[in-house]
């Protein structure tokens, strides 16, 4: 028996990860973090509730922590910066690394606790002595992308009790447990409010200057049109729909020119892209060699494809075998080999 | 239920026993709505004129002056949205201060929000008005002061009498939240000079959801709900019998209580010791609160460099109840307003916990204490980044 700290949003996934670690008999005690107040769709009032009634059912403690500073320090003004200069930031990568399994790892060593625990759909699996992040068997589920900033050292106190489960039978077991609360699926943008743009949520979160809202360019530097109800930080790279712009043709954001308040457009091909760098990496297997092939996903709905890796520091160039659509400055490139997360760095 | 050590007695109270053998014919054999013209009813209403009368003697009040409620929030509301309608003529002006529990706080932001200002009183380190302050914000339009007996946080005590008199040499209606005060210390309308006081009866032994609202003859407010006429027009609603029993035997009880000194002086002494504890056993501890005037039941101290949610968790897993800022319904904690008034910087103000004793804490609950918070600490201070930087 082991004593697990499980992080419960009041959601399908992780109230049925809980009831999993309670049913095999370890002392399980569900913590739900509140993170935001006027959250649109996940850790209001009522999905507190309802994660604390779930732990009612399942007969565990459980715990509410604040950490509405932290995160709107380190996602929420990091989500607009990141908008402001250019890129497309992935606030729920952000919010794995720096909140919610910093909060559970650490609730978990205060209370002298063996193991953290979400509903994440993702495997850890251990070989020769090492613990590995790997994909879930649900394919169209698995959230391994969003795991890949989990410090390399704190892998082995986390479980993942979803990772062999398909998420069909994640809401039979709901239902069996009898925990079962019908909900729409969380979004990936937790604090924006229901069909809202970055924009939107920028121009009501921060008090950026709306004068200068920039302009459409095309990609040999002539200008289109001003931004009228939007601003340049509105769009992301490889966006067609939504621009607004009547070219004859299909266009796409080929460039966000933060300085000079520019969205480049152009045609499709101009969106692909072969080398990139990204920083910050983290490796969670470390590679013998500085340079190795393996695959990269850029963005959490692409597919992997091969790549070759040099590493210099905690910054890696990385060169994809064929050209991959909309490398954007901000995501974060997940490294594999197989469905094994081997590190991450964000995409310069 | 695991072995609790009760310390959390500024949230709510154990209900006295007695209580609760006081109320229990009234949720079965005297089931009577007291409004009704047969006998049977009568009878209720007399039990509740009764527990009128015990309520008023309370307060040194008179019985026409109680107003029965559903308990601290609700006295809180009709004092301030009820004076706030009445007077408009007068003006829209209310004194509060920046301490009050969110009860008025929180009414007092509604009425911004409809036409009226709000000046909130700042408070000295221990949490004190200064009355100089409260001279200098009142104004022709002011309708309202509402200072609260004593902090729900910190417990400590405002000259409340002073207050009251400055309220009426200059002609203002002045309200005080006694929720906190009620059972512990004695309470007289006529000589601590206020025109309305809040009261609630889980405070002090008695059941949840009922409270008294005193409100001096010929002060002018306006009902908060319409409907019948019952409570003489001030709060319609069938009364809750049952808890208006049960808090009528609590104040009785309370007010032997009270008089009986060594009672009293029991529980100061196991405060007194449990804080005394705290401070030898704990480095880096700030008591909060003024030293003398102050609830004798309260202790809140702040343990610098972890925050208060780490260390509740730990004595939760012991069996202690006790609190870290405020509670509120999704049990999650914001840094404390109070705390933050009295000056207190952001994390030290997140490292504080409250103990908050009554005659049912022994010193057991007190041991327990001082045996699980001190290792917690060194635990929870051996993770935290503030205190490694501090001992560089």
């Amino acid at each position: 028996m082991s004593r697990i700290f499980a992080g419960m949003s009041g959601g399908v996934d992780s109230t049925v990860a809980a009831a999993l670690l309670k049913d095999e008999g370890h002392e399980v005690v569900g913590v739900t973090l509140k993170l935001w107040d006027e959250a649109s769709r996940c850790c209001n009032l009522e999905d507190i509730q309802d994660a604390r009634q779930a732990c009612f059912k399942l007969g565990i403690k459980h715990y509410v922590l604040n950490l509405k500073d932290d995160f709107k320090k380190s996602v929420v003004d990091y989500f607009i910066k990141s908008y402001i200069n250019g890129m497309t930031p992935n606030p729920c990568v952000i919010c794995n690394e720096e909140i919610k399994f910093k909060a559970l790892i650490q609730k978990m060593k205060e209370n002298n606790f063996d193991y953290a625990a979400t509903g994440h759909y993702a495997r850890i699996v251990k070989k020769n002595e090492k613990f590995l992040l790997k994909e879930a068997r649900d394919k169209t589920k698995t959230q391994e992308y969003f795991l890949a900033r989990i410090a390399p050292e704190e892998i082995k106190s986390i479980i993942f009790p979803l990772g062999d489960y398909k998420k069909s039978e994640v809401v039979k077991l709901a239902k069996n447990f009898g925990v079962y609360v019908e909900k729409p699926e969380s979004q990936e943008v937790c604090f924006m409010r229901r069909n809202e743009t970055p924009f939107e949520f920028i121009k009501r979160n921060s008090d950026i200057s709306m004068i200068d809202k920039g302009a459409f360019y095309k990609s040999n530097g002539e200008k289109i049109s001003a931004i009228k109800d939007s601003a340049y930080f509105n769009y992301t790279l490889g966006q067609r729909k939504g621009l607004g712009i009547s070219a004859g043709r299909p266009v796409y954001v080929v460039k966000i020119d933060a300085e000079n308040k520019r969205v480049v457009v152009g045609d499709k091909n101009e969106v692909f892209a072969r080398r990139f760098t990204v920083s910050s990496l983290n490796m969670l297997v470390p590679q013998k060699k500085s340079g190795f092939y393996a695959k990269v996903k850029v963005r959490y709905k692409q597919k992997k494809a091969e790549a070759y890796i040099r590493k210099a520091g905690d910054r890696a160039e990385i060169t994809f075998k064929e050209p991959q659509f909309a490398v954007t400055p901000g995501q974060l490139a997940v490294i594999y080999k197989a469905d094994v997360v081997i590190g991450s760095g964000f995409i310069e | 239920m695991d072995k609790v050590y009760y310390l959390d007695n500024n949230a709510t109270t154990k209900t006295d026993p007695e209580v609760v053998k006081a109320m229990l014919p009234y949720f079965s054999d005297n089931y009577f709505n007291p409004s009704g013209v047969y006998s049977a009813a009568q009878d209720a209403r007399k039990d509740v004129e009764n527990a009128r009368a015990t309520a008023a003697k309370f307060l040194n009040a008179d019985p026409k002056e109680i107003i029965f409620t559903s308990g601290g929030t609700e006295s809180d509301n009709m004092a301030v949205k009820g004076a706030a309608y009445a007077n408009t003529d007068k003006g829209r002006h209310i004194i509060t201060t920046k301490i009050e529990h969110h009860a008025i706080i929180n009414t007092c932001k509604y009425l911004e929000k409809h036409g009226w200002e709000v000046t909130y009183l700042p408070v000295d380190k221990y949490g004190i008005v200064d009355m100089e302050e409260l001279k200098k914000a009142i104004r022709k339009d002011t309708v309202l002061i509402s200072v609260m007996f004593a902090n729900n946080e910190i417990g400590t005590i405002q000259p409340i009498e002073e207050i009251g008199k400055i309220a009426r040499e200059n002609n203002v209606y002045f309200h005080t939240d006694a929720v906190q005060a009620a059972g512990k210390v004695k309470l007289d309308v006529k000589k601590l000079n206020v025109d309305m006081m809040s009261l609630s009866a889980h405070k002090f032994h008695g059941p949840k959801g009922v409270g008294i609202f005193y409100l001096k003859k010929g002060v002018r407010i306006h009902s908060l709900s319409q409907g019948g006429h019952h409570e003489n027009n001030r709060r319609a609603g069938t009364e809750n019998v049952p808890g208006i029993i049960g808090m009528a035997k609590a104040c009785e009880i309370a007010s032997a209580h009270l008089d009986d000194a060594p009672d009293m002086a029991r529980i100061k002494a196991l405060r007194d010791r449990l804080e005394k504890g705290i401070i030898e056993k704990i480095p880096e501890v700030i008591v909060n609160g003024h030293p003398d005037k102050r609830m004798d039941n309260t202790s809140n101290v702040s343990i610098r460099y972890i925050e208060g949610e780490g260390m509740l968790i730990h004595m939760d897993f012991e069996g202690i109840c006790a609190s870290s800022g405020s509670a509120c319904t999704s049990g999650s904690l914001d840094p404390s307003h109070v705390l933050l008034a009295i000056g207190l910087d952001h994390g030290t103000a997140h490292g504080s916990i409250r103990f908050s004793l009554s005659k049912y804490t022994t010193d057991e609950d007190v041991n327990k204490v001082l045996e699980v918070l001190p290792p917690a600490v060194v635990k929870l201070r051996s993770m935290s980044p503030f205190w490694k930087e501090k001992n560089k």
